[in-house]
């Protein structure tokens, strides 16, 4: 059996014996419908094209925001690993917001940005912007100093240093914090729009839910879902030019 | 971390010196009463007390000690990578300060020196850093050709965690002479290598400073190494290091791992100097009891 066949089977069953507990009255129907309705109430959602729009918009929004929480993220930390009077001056800031919940910003983002996408995106940066920033910070100061000494033996400057040889031996480190940030990024954008959005899917989650309709819930978390295996492939994709080398080298030290 | 000591940077010895008081005859490296405290605060060891010795165009200078004798922070003030506290340290005539041109180091960690996520073909291109009159596609034809000389012709495109260890340090001394080094500075390049490809690689440095015109001072704790590979030994002691002895060896070349290593000479060579080794051993263990 191939491991595909192993692992379809898996799921084929789980649906089946949701399908049938559903169906046999053990629990509520309208609190856990049949699979195969959900699946219609979803084909329903795509056709009239509102899922497909709140999926696009929220994808939009927290994939915007990562990219974003990545550049400032790195780009602070480049700052703060070259100038050590940046790192100072900024740690105890990143510390604070990073005790602050990014859901607890959301008024104060209603205020201060208004109910525009930059407020969704705003709260996605804000959710992951110091794990990235704390990551890459690290990763960029932990550099093997043999590879510094050797570097500089060759007459690589400060600067030269930091892009040539710091920032692409931080980035596997970097990538941890990146992924981090993904799953922080998805969850802040559903739960920001279910705060205080008008569109997108955590507003359609609580839309659903709240006038029972259980069906389309369940199809919007399915959508949430496919957002969410998107995403992580897009972090896979990414990851593998800048720091693949990376899992080849672990993959070699096992083999030994 | 090394880079970070610019504050107790000291200014370099007045006392550099001009190339009309400096003759082609003179040392290439050239190291005089030189001292070196390493740490801070209440937590400051001398390491190195006072330690002078030279090394011509073209010689092959072995330095050897007891072990812990701060052979690898003497490197590191040769390199140009520490700052000396006193003493007076020039390469090609002029004072060290900062890493000079010329001067490429191989270090013992080959495994960490070397960057992982370039090929070992990379690897020695990174070393052509200074190297402003070449277009990319000589350096590249350079590169070839040292990797090459280093034996590794047809490693280019993998990467140097795929090779072994004496592969590997054969990419970093490529890399070291792809800065078109005149000094190379070798810290027990071959201490994590095994016996037979040590034996090997001596053979390889040999030629390729013969080859590439390369003047060397190699750091090691092998007595029979330095013996073997070196014009002149120089002994050191242990901590605060100062130099016991200057010793010429006149050993014919080119050295042969069979006949060099019975040869009477190299034999009573060798006996001295562990003996020399041993002495101070011995003095630091009464001392210490």
């Amino acid at each position: 059996m191939k491991p595909w066949m192993k692992k379809s089977t898996g799921i084929v069953l789980f649906l089946l014996a949701w399908e049938i507990v559903a169906r046999s009255g053990f629990v509520p129907r309208t609190y856990f419908p049949p699979v195969t309705q959900i699946l219609l109430a979803g084909r329903d959602m795509l056709t009239s094209g509102e899922l497909l729009e709140a999926e696009g918009k929220t994808l939009f929004r927290a994939l915007s925001g990562l990219l974003l929480t990545i550049a400032f993220g790195v780009g602070s930390a480049l700052l703060a690993a070259r100038y050590a009077l940046v790192a100072r001056m900024w740690a105890p800031v990143v510390e604070i917001m990073r005790s602050i919940p990014p859901a607890a910003l959301v008024p104060l983002a209603i205020f201060a940005l208004g109910l525009t996408p930059k407020l969704f995106i705003g709260i996605v940066v804000f959710a992951g912007f110091s794990t990235v920033y704390l990551t890459a910070l690290n990763a960029l100061t932990n550099t093997e100093p043999v590879q510094i000494n050797a570097a500089r033996t060759l007459g690589y400057t400060r600067n030269e240093m930091l892009f040539r040889v710091r920032l692409p031996a931080a980035w596997p480190e970097i990538f941890t914090g990146v992924r981090v940030a993904a799953g922080a990024a998805l969850i802040a954008s559903i739960a920001s729009e279910m705060l205080a959005g008008k569109d997108g899917l955590g507003f359609m989650l609580f839309d659903t839910a709240f006038s029972m309709r259980t069906k389309e819930m369940f199809a919007v978390m399915l959508a949430a879902a496919l957002n969410g295996i998107l995403f992580n492939q897009l972090v896979v994709w990414t990851r593998r030019p800048l720091a693949g080398w990376q899992d080849k080298l672990n993959a070699q030290g096992d083999a030994r | 971390m090394g880079q970070l000591r610019s504050v107790q940077q000291i200014s370099p010895p007045p006392a550099a010196i001009h190339p009309a008081e400096h003759p082609a005859s003179a040392p290439l490296l050239w190291v005089e009463a030189i001292s070196k405290s390493l740490g801070t605060g209440t937590q400051i060891t001398k390491i190195i007390g006072s330690v002078s010795f030279g090394a011509q165009r073209g010689e092959f200078v072995s330095v050897v000690g007891p072990s812990g004798c701060g052979k690898t922070t003497l490197l590191m003030c040769l390199a140009g990578l520490y700052t000396v506290d006193s003493g007076r340290l020039t390469f090609n005539g002029k004072a060290v300060s900062s890493p000079p041109e010329g001067v490429s180091v191989v270090f013992q960690d080959y495994s960490r020196s070397l960057l992982p996520w370039k090929s070992n073909f990379d690897n020695v291109l990174f070393g052509m850093k200074r190297i402003t009159d070449m277009d990319p596609a000589a350096k590249r034809a350079l590169a070839g050709d040292l990797m090459a000389s280093v034996g590794l012709k047809g490693f280019e495109s993998s990467y140097p965690w795929q090779l072994s260890g004496g592969m590997q340090q054969r990419v970093a001394i490529a890399r070291g002479l792809a800065a078109r080094s005149r000094l190379l500075l070798l810290d027990e390049p071959l201490a994590a290598v095994d016996a037979q490809t040590r034996a090997e690689m001596q053979d390889l440095l040999l030629d390729l400073a013969k080859k590439y015109d390369q003047t060397c001072v190699l750091v090691t704790h092998d007595v029979d190494e330095a013996v073997y590979m070196a014009d002149r030994i120089v002994v050191l002691s242990k901590r605060p290091t100062t130099v016991v002895a200057d010793l010429p060896v006149s050993l014919p070349k080119p050295r042969d791992q069979l006949q060099t290593r019975e040869d009477p000479a190299y034999l009573g060579l060798r006996h001295k100097v562990i003996t020399l080794i041993r002495s101070m051993r011995a003095g630091a263990a009464t001392q210490e009891s």
